[in-house]
């Protein structure tokens, strides 16, 4: 460690209050006097320069302690909009889905009653009627049995 | 020809709305197929809407009381 970085840290030591040797502080203040003299002060460290240019860093350290840095920023809050956000734009994808492929179920159904023409709807409407609704009420009990065994 | 357009224009608004209902109400009710739901209210008008009422609010809702 040089001279100058020597006296640097007991400057910095004594602005802090923390244990220092005078004697480094005092020695150069005498040396500050002759380089003065010599005309080679950028060679040493000028102490008094020096203290006051730390108190004013210190000045500024204070006034950024003072500023108010009240941003209350709730984290967990816009996490939950984001996903609601995603929530509901997969959910009005999902509506247009079955929008579109219902408009294709029963565009395809049209063309065939169309095509064959009203005993097409009257079979179908009684195989249905008859048959598929009613044969959901044991499936979903079977399928709640399923979910309760699992 | 023109009766089975007229059925047609009377029954598709009909089946899509129904349909649509229970697609949204079984997706709002959290049920696991809610796409078939839907596609089962294509089916006809009104007996599938019945069907889901009757499973979904007597047979689901009293078995999650149990």
């Amino acid at each position: 460690m040089s001279k100058k970085e020597k006296l640097i840290n007991t400057l910095i030591d004594k602005h802090y209050n923390e244990a220092y040797d005078i004697n480094i502080i005092n020695e150069s203040r005498n040396q500050v006097q002759v380089d003065v003299n010599n005309n080679i002060l950028d060679k040493a460290v000028d102490v008094a320069a020096f203290e006051s240019k730390m108190d004013g860093a210190l000045e500024k350290m204070d006034l950024a302690d003072n500023i108010d840095f009240s941003i209350n920023i709730d984290t967990l809050k816009i996490i939950e909009q984001a996903a609601q956000i995603q929530t509901k734009r997969n959910s009005f994808k999902e509506n247009v889905c079955f929008i579109i492929t219902s408009i294709l179920i029963l565009s395809v159904v049209s063309v065939v009653f169309i095509n064959i023409g009203i005993k097409f709807l009257i079979y179908f409407q009684v195989l249905l009627f008859f048959i598929m609704p009613w044969s959901l009420i044991p499936l979903s009990k079977h399928v709640l049995r399923r979910s309760e065994n699992e | 020809m023109n009766k089975n357009l007229i059925a047609l224009a009377i029954a598709i608004p009909l089946v899509s709305a129904q349909a649509f209902w229970i697609y949204t109400d079984a997706k709002k009710r959290g049920e696991k197929y809610y796409w078939l739901w839907g596609f089962f209210g294509l089916l006809n008008v009104p007996s599938s809407l019945i069907i889901y009422l009757i499973v979904t609010r007597i047979i689901i809702d009293r078995y999650k009381k149990k």
